[in-house]
């Protein structure tokens, strides 16, 4: 019994490692095709003659209804969906964080009023409320990315503030404090270096997580605009064409999905490299 | 005036879960220079709440502490953090007490540099060897953290910290109380030969009277946030 528990858990633990190579993997092909993108056709070149034609030599993707060249507009839309995802990881964090140790630092009333927004925030569906804000602020990559942010800072927010209430009851917090440490140096010296660990994993899973929304904000027409190549849009533009030219939304589709799976697998192998002992941070 | 504390009918309470906890009840006392006043109690007697009050760490409902005769209940914040240069705390759990992320040399520097007492690396580093002479350390120990020392010697690191600013008054909570029975012995020597060296006036928390004994000049008796007894 023993011995079983031992092999499946040594299994585990190879599977999860591979699972890593495999996500970095992908991620570093993504990175190179984004470098490279330079290199591929047009993406905007319109072409009515050649609408619509299968994968080709030529067209290694096929081309959409304008005789646009697919792969092209799926290289560039990579650069695209990547670059605002890690802006819209990145300001979360760092808003999300602040947050977190603020109300969890001071307590009384700041953290009440925080406490009951991440609650509200996090029980309505998120994308229904991105809709309503992009909505508001009218469609658009910025907005949707606006939209994104003014969600994503909850998660870090909780988790932060989490960690943060556990860190300050420490006796290093105290004696510092005795020995005549400011508020500001006592939280971002000692408590952000203790409790910044699971955040950094988090912001990891939040950016598969940030790919598929905009992704989604996309296919719903309220993201990017055409002419720019975005992968969500594209699936949007192919639905119309799906019995004739599936190309036009599986390669889209497929990216989307490989980039998610790849943030998520990388997501997990930080995990367990940085905090071995938590075994769980489900994302979404 | 002898008195470096002066503690006037001091009181802390509680609201829990509609209850008043009375942690520490209308104390009044005082600790003169170069005299260490042990304070014994079991637990749960409100004496570690006590040392804290006496450095600020948590807020009176009433009474007043005065130190060097300053008023440190009506103080500011800001004050207050100026006048903490000169009295420190000792607490309970060394393998707690310094930041799990911070070397141990940065650990020690930090008081310093918290008060803007060195200028330029080279003073800082010849301070920092100083005081590891002092509390019997060795160099090999500055680059390492915290989980990499042992109790006794992180105890030794928390002891150089709260005398690096010169303070006149020491808090000490239960300072080996999580100790070994040997290493106890030696940082009870270390702390009665500073106090000789330096002047300290302690107050020095235990519940082993066989600690109080060797110690103190004075012990206080606490039991259920009173005090009964100063001999």
């Amino acid at each position: 019994m023993g011995i079983d528990a031992n092999i499946s858990f040594n299994f585990m633990r190879r599977y999860l490692k591979n699972n890593t190579i495999f996500g970095l993997a992908i991620l570093l092909f993504l990175i190179a095709t984004v470098i490279l993108s330079p290199l591929t056709a047009d993406p905007t070149k319109i072409d009515l003659q050649n609408n619509l034609q299968p994968p080709s030599l030529k067209h290694m993707f096929g081309t959409d209804n304008l005789g646009r060249d697919v792969f092209a507009r799926i290289v560039h839309a990579a650069k695209v969906d990547l670059t605002i995802s890690l802006v819209i990881v990145g300001l979360s964090a760092v808003i999300g964080i602040a947050i977190g140790l603020i109300s969890g630092y001071y307590g009384g009333i700041i953290d009440k009023i925080t406490v009951c927004l991440i609650d509200i925030f996090l029980a309505l569906p998120e994308l229904i409320l991105a809709l309503v804000i992009v909505g508001a602020l009218g469609p658009g990559l910025l907005n949707s990315a606006l939209a994104l942010v003014a969600l994503g800072w909850v998660r870090y927010a909780r988790i932060v503030r989490g960690s943060v209430m556990s860190v300050k009851e420490r006796q290093f917090i105290e004696v510092s404090k005795a020995v005549g440490i400011d508020d500001f140096n006592l939280i971002v010296k000692h408590i952000l270096p203790n409790v910044v660990t699971p955040a950094i994993t988090l912001a990891m899973l939040h950016l598969g997580h940030a790919v598929l929304s905009l992704a989604s904000l996309g296919f719903l027409g309220l993201g990017a605009q055409p002419p720019t190549p975005e992968w969500g849009t594209m699936l949007n533009e192919g639905r119309v064409y799906l019995r004739e030219a599936w190309w036009m939304s599986v390669f889209p589709g497929l990216a989307i999905m490989l980039t998610v799976l790849s943030f998520t697998l990388l997501g997990d192998g930080l995990r367990d490299v940085l905090d071995p002992k938590s075994r769980r941070l489900v994302y979404g | 005036m002898d008195e470096t504390v002066i503690v006037d009918n001091l009181r802390v309470h509680f609201l829990l879960e509609d209850t008043i906890v009375k942690a520490v009840d209308g104390v009044s006392f005082h600790v003169n220079k170069n005299e260490t006043l042990a304070l014994i109690g079991e637990s749960g007697s409100g004496k570690s709440t006590l040392g804290k009050l006496l450095l600020m760490l948590i807020k009176p409902t009433s009474g007043e502490v005065y130190f060097n005769g300053l008023n440190l209940t009506k103080m500011r914040d800001r004050e207050l953090r100026k006048i903490r240069q000169e009295m420190q705390l000792i607490p309970q759990h060394p393998e707690d007490a310094l930041d799990p992320k911070w070397k141990i040399y940065d650990s020690m520097v930090e008081p310093l540099r918290i008060h803007k007492l060195v200028n330029g690396k080279s003073e800082e580093k010849e301070l920092v060897y100083e005081l590891l002479e002092m509390v019997g350390l060795q160099e090999e120990h500055l680059n390492r953290y915290p989980h990499e020392l042992s109790g006794g010697e992180l105890q030794r690191v928390v002891i150089a910290r709260a005398i690096s600013l010169n303070p006149k008054f020491i808090v000490c909570d239960e300072p080996t109380s999580m100790l070994d029975v040997s290493v106890q012995a030696s940082i009870i020597n270390l702390l009665l030969d500073l106090q000789k060296k330096l002047g300290l006036a302690y107050l020095f928390i235990t519940h082993d009277l066989e600690i109080a004994n060797v110690v103190a000049d004075r012990i206080a008796v606490m039991h259920h946030g009173k005090i009964h007894k100063i001999s």
